[in-house]
């Protein structure tokens, strides 16, 4: 047998097929080149039908004039201006029901989160039977029932106006809330406020190197919640409350005063925020429950308080475990706001890949910015996602 | 009376707990009423609930209309309760003030309207309220309230409210939900807009569905694997054809699709076998092959032929017809040459996923997508086409080993291929004459008779839970694959790959899923040849797919990194290949660990296949806006909502109860 007259020799040469290093160039070779020819056969189709289409292409669009109204603003808009300021316009639009949405949704969400922990049955089910609900029903159906299903079927006179404490004011034209106007003497708050923020940085590193030292501890907690709230609150008391809420007022055929948000925008933030927090519940209570009951009773034993068990030992411990699929959720809802486009609150889906879309017809270049645009918010939190997983990853071995 | 007992130690009966620590008021006691706090928190949510259920039990139950064929009934009693709504508001006594002017014209409006309908011709009145207008003048009533209001006559108009008492009552008890609403438009939002008479073919697949998956959901079955190839590979074939019919396309180019679908059932055959005990399905394959490896050679000449007479460019013919001629000599080749033979018997399984994936991109993919009313079908699948055949050719000498008869008959297929290329070089037989486009003459009777039977439903028609179903579940099945491949290739050690996958995955996760629906109805038809379209169900479908595969891809890959390096290097040391590693050691591991991430992805999937809705498919939630703003139904959205969210709610509750179920019986961990 040929196999026995091999034993005692060195093996030969594998054949250049067997070679992982070869199979390896090989392959990739392969992949590379089958993704240059896809992306070389779609551009030059892409390019084809352009020109038979008679589409222009390039970035020139974006200073030419737009010429259509957006109803929902935060910086100056009129038709006459140009497609950029558009697109500025529809992220501002985008970025701030956002951001509000993330806020409500956080808030709502960990309560729901430890109520659906409470001891008592009946919160406890109330918080699942709402998890269980928001959570498996689409948001699309959930934007489409609070914007055509409740608020479409608000009065449309002002004077049947839902009205909360004769501060607010719903009804079908939108939500009417009193907008604050700061006085010159309010930003005196606001500095002291992120002052507030810095020196309670610039204290927490001074006691937490006294501490390493010393072995004596500084109660940083509470030094900073006094230094960053409680100083502007002060300061706030002291000015003599240097700010004037412009409350809505009715008026004979509209409100006067205060702040308008178009009904859209309500619906929107409402639903996102009332759908995601259901999310962040099951977050919290799974990052709370993740805390083995053995962690509380090993701080006890060592002699902690309950409150300094809490702060030092749960709450990191949970937020390991919350932080990441939290900060997903958040960057979900900003890509949901995106469905905006259903209802017609101008976010960046609406009026860029909607309305300017149609009007250049210059497909790529629209689709690709407003894709660019979710894929740098997203890459953003992803990269500091990442650094914060490193930082409070457990160090094994 | 108390008389003392002693007991000896250890002897005292063990005594009832006290009475306020057991059964239901020890419960309560426990769970309700534990501190203030909770005293307090109690008393909040019986009060929450008060807020919620009563009104949400009146508006859907207790004053809902069901009955009748039209929105009448539902509209009569709304406008009685809003008449008296109105009624309540007005003050007898200060009749013709101005502050309640609107108030007493409401009233006449609201009854005005009620009446109009109520004594129309032919009104859809159900029979409890004919009573009570036989009992009421309802006319006459109109009439004398308008003159009482005008003639500020509080105490005739008093008499006359209280002659509507018995009206009113009605009315109260129908101003809820109107499920005639959901009724009438049942049809809709579960179909869409698909022929009634054509209704018994999604009710059949579905039916198919059904059946083929209970007995994977009974422990005791065996032979899973074969329900689930029937599922993945047999059924969606079935379900394409009975949703979708023959089309006006598919007629003209019958011959075509039928070698296209040929081609994807031998695609997918010649990749699962790699997948399971592989020796035991050469008999399948061996067959298959000698049906359709002929059908094939058969192709080919009239490929050219249609390619020459729509002017594909020369070079795609000339490799065509250099590959078919390259093809056979391969196969005798590997016939009679030792050293090429043992290269065939080593690489089989290579060999046959190069004939599955070229059959699919090169044969299956654009037979199936080429429409003939637009123009020739792409030079390059006509190019490629052939050496799908020349690798089919080959493929059966892989059986020679184990199968013996039935595989030498595969040999059979090179005379007839021989016969194919002959046939190309002296010219194709009457039946494959190309140039007579309208292959409608020409079709067999039997493929005449399927048309007819299955006649096509074009896609906009396709809607309602219908749609819903078929996006989720081409998106699922299709997803779970592509997802596994990109999390392996995520983790691969060869650069290019992983940066390719990673950019796939991140850029599919970044962007929301409605930018690539946008971008597969606006930009996907700008990336293809000219002639060359899809539908846009077609489309919608891409991009879901490739969307959720991300997703899958990351949930994978968190099962990939939890299995323990020991697993990985104990496949290597075993002498896996990496493929095989994979099948039989990590991945049955890894998928089970991320069974619940799995089905949230599901979850989530069917979830967004609501969002076709902006692209213009009307899905479930399509089809009830649909209904929701059709200018005859104007005002009942709110049932339409709750009705579709009742639906989704059933079917994403129902996963995720099951994924705890599974979760549950592969938990292996310690809990306390």
């Amino acid at each position: 047998m040929a196999a026995e007259a091999d034993i005692g020799q060195a093996p030969g040469k594998p054949p250049i097929w067997n070679d992982p290093r070869y199979r390896a160039l090989f392959f990739q070779v392969v992949v590379l080149g089958g993704i240059i020819f896809f992306f070389v056969y779609i551009t030059n189709n892409t390019l084809a039908n352009l020109e038979r289409q008679g589409i222009a292409s390039g970035f020139g669009f974006l200073s030419r004039t737009a010429g259509f109204d957006i109803s929902m603003h935060l910086i100056d808009w009129d038709e006459e201006m140009t497609y950029g300021r558009a697109f500025t316009v529809s992220v501002i639009n985008t970025l701030l029901v956002s951001f509000l949405g993330i806020v409500f949704a956080t808030l709502l969400g960990f309560v729901m989160g430890v109520a659906r922990l409470s001891r008592n049955w009946l919160i406890a089910k109330l918080s699942a039977v709402y998890i269980e609900t928001f959570r498996n029903i689409p948001l699309l159906l959930q934007i489409f029932f609070w914007y055509f299903g409740v608020l479409r079927n608000l009065p449309e006179s002002v004077r049947e106006s839902v009205n909360v404490f004769d501060l607010a004011f719903l009804n079908r034209r939108g939500l009417f809330v009193p907008s604050p106007q700061a006085e010159p003497a309010f930003w005196v708050v606001i500095v002291l406020f992120f002052g507030g923020i810095v020196a309670s940085i610039f204290l927490a590193r001074w006691a937490k190197q006294r501490q390493e030292a010393t072995g004596q501890y500084f109660p940083v907690l509470s030094t900073s919640a006094g230094l960053i709230l409680g100083v502007p609150i002060l300061a706030f008391i002291v000015l003599g409350f240097p700010i004037n809420w412009d409350v809505p007022e009715l008026g004979r055929f509209n409100f006067s005063g205060g702040a308008e948000l178009i009904p859209e925008f309500v619906a929107l933030l409402l639903a996102l925020s009332v759908y995601t927090a259901s999310f962040i519940a099951e977050i919290v209570r799974a990052g709370i429950l993740s805390v083995s009951h053995g962690q509380t009773e090993a701080a006890f034993a060592l002699g902690l308080r309950p409150n300094w068990t809490l702060r030092l030992i749960i709450i990191p411990q949970a937020l390991r475990v919350i932080i990441p699929p939290l900060t997903s959720q958040y960057l979900n809802l900003t890509k949901n706001s995106s469905l905006a486009a259903a209802i017609a609150y101008p976010d960046l889906i609406l009026v860029f890949a909607g309305t300017v879309l149609m009007q250049t017809g210059q497909a790529v270049e629209v689709i690709a910015m407003a894709m660019a645009v979710y894929l740098t918010i997203s890459l953003l939190i992803s990269a500091l996602m990442n650094w914060y997983n490193k930082k409070i990853a457990l160090v094994e071995r | 009376m108390a008389e003392t007992q002693t007991y000896a130690p250890g002897e005292h009966p063990d005594l009832a707990p006290p009475a306020s620590t057991v059964g239901v008021i020890g419960w309560f006691r426990a769970n309700l009423f534990s501190s203030p706090l909770n005293i307090a928190l109690t008393a909040f949510a019986i009060f929450l609930l008060y807020l919620l259920i009563p009104p949400v039990v009146n508006w859907a139950v207790t004053t809902s209309v069901v009955s009748g064929d039209t929105r009448e009934r539902c509209d009569m009693g709304r406008q009685l309760s809003r008449m008296n709504g109105a009624m309540s508001l007005v003050n007898l006594d200060q009749l013709g003030d101005p502050a309640q002017a609107k108030a007493e014209q409401e009233v006449q409006d609201f009854f005005g309207q009620f009446v109009t309908r109520a004594t129309a011709e032919g009104a859809d009145v159900p029979g409890d309220l004919r009573d009570i207008l036989g009992a009421v003048d309802v006319k006459e009533v109109q009439k004398a309230i308008g003159d009482a209001i005008s003639n500020k006559d509080g105490g005739a108009l008093q008499a006359n409210f209280a002659a509507l008492a018995p009206l009113v009552d009605w009315g109260a008890a129908r101003n809820g939900a109107c499920w005639t609403f959901i009724r009438i438009w049942f049809k809709q939002i579960i179909y869409g807009r698909y022929p009634d008479q054509e209704l018994w073919r999604i009710n059949l697949a579905f039916l198919i569905l059904v059946v083929a998956a209970i007995p994977l959901f009974i422990p005791q079955v065996k032979g899973k694997i074969w329900i689930g190839a029937f599922l993945l590979i047999i059924y969606p074939l079935i379900a394409t054809y009975l949703f979708a019919g023959i089309t006006r396309q598919d007629i003209i180019a019958w011959p075509y699709r039928l070698m296209g679908w040929a081609a994807l059932a031998l695609a997918a055959l010649s990749v699962l076998p790699q997948f399971m005990k592989f020796r035991s399905w050469s008999v399948p394959v061996a067959i298959i092959l000698l049906v359709f490896v002929p059908l094939w050679g058969l192709s080919a000449p009239s490929t050219w032929t249609a390619g020459l007479i729509y002017g594909a460019p020369g070079w795609s013919v000339a490799v065509s017809v250099l590959l078919t001629i390259v093809a056979p000599l391969v196969a005798v080749g590997a016939l009679f040459v030792g050293g090429l033979r043992e290269f065939v018997f080593e690489r089989f399984w290579l060999i046959c996923i190069g004939v599955g994936l070229i059959a699919f991109i090169g044969f299956a993919f654009p037979l199936l997508a080429w429409d003939p009313l637009a123009g020739p079908s792409p030079p390059w699948a006509m190019a490629v086409a052939p050496a799908a055949l020349a690798l089919a050719a080959i493929a059966p000498w892989g059986y020679d080993r184990s199968v013996g008869p039935v595989g030498r008959l595969a040999y059979l297929l090179l005379p007839v291929y021989l016969i194919a290329v002959f046939l190309t070089l002296v010219g194709p037989p009457d039946f494959l004459n190309i140039a007579a486009l309208d292959w409608t003459a020409n079709a067999t009777p039997f493929f005449r008779g399927v048309a007819q039977v299955l006649p096509s439903v074009e896609t906009p028609l396709w809607g309602g839970l219908f749609l819903t179903l078929v996006i989720a579940g081409v998106g699922i099945v299709a997803s779970l694959p592509i997802g596994v491949v990109l999390a392996l290739g995520r983790r691969s050690t060869m650069p290019i790959v992983r940066a390719v996958c990673i950019a796939f995955i991140e850029l599919w996760r970044g962007v929301p899923l409605i930018s690539v629906l946008f971008m597969a109805s606006v930009m996907f038809p700008l990336f293809l040849p000219e002639g060359m379209n899809f539908d846009k169900l077609v489309r919608a479908l891409v991009g879901v797919a490739l969307f959720s595969s991300a997703y899958m891809a990351e949930v994978v890959r968190g099962g990939l990194q939890a299995i323990p390096k020991g697993q990985y290097e104990a496949a290597e040391a075993m002498a896996l290949t990496f493929w095989k590693s994979m099948w039989l050691v990590i991945l049955p591991q890894a998928l089970k660990l991320v069974i619940p991430g799995i089905v949230n992805t599901f979850i989530g999937l069917f979830k967004d296949t609501t969002l076709v809705l902006i692209i213009g498919l009307f899905d479930l939630l399509g089809a009830v806006q649909l209904a929701a703003t059709n200018q005859r139904w104007l005002g009942f959205a709110v049932e339409g909502y709750v009705f579709a969210g009742l639906g989704f709610w059933v079917f994403c509750f129902g996963m995720s109860r099951y994924s705890i179920h599974i979760e549950r019986k592969l938990e292996t961990g310690h809990k306390r």
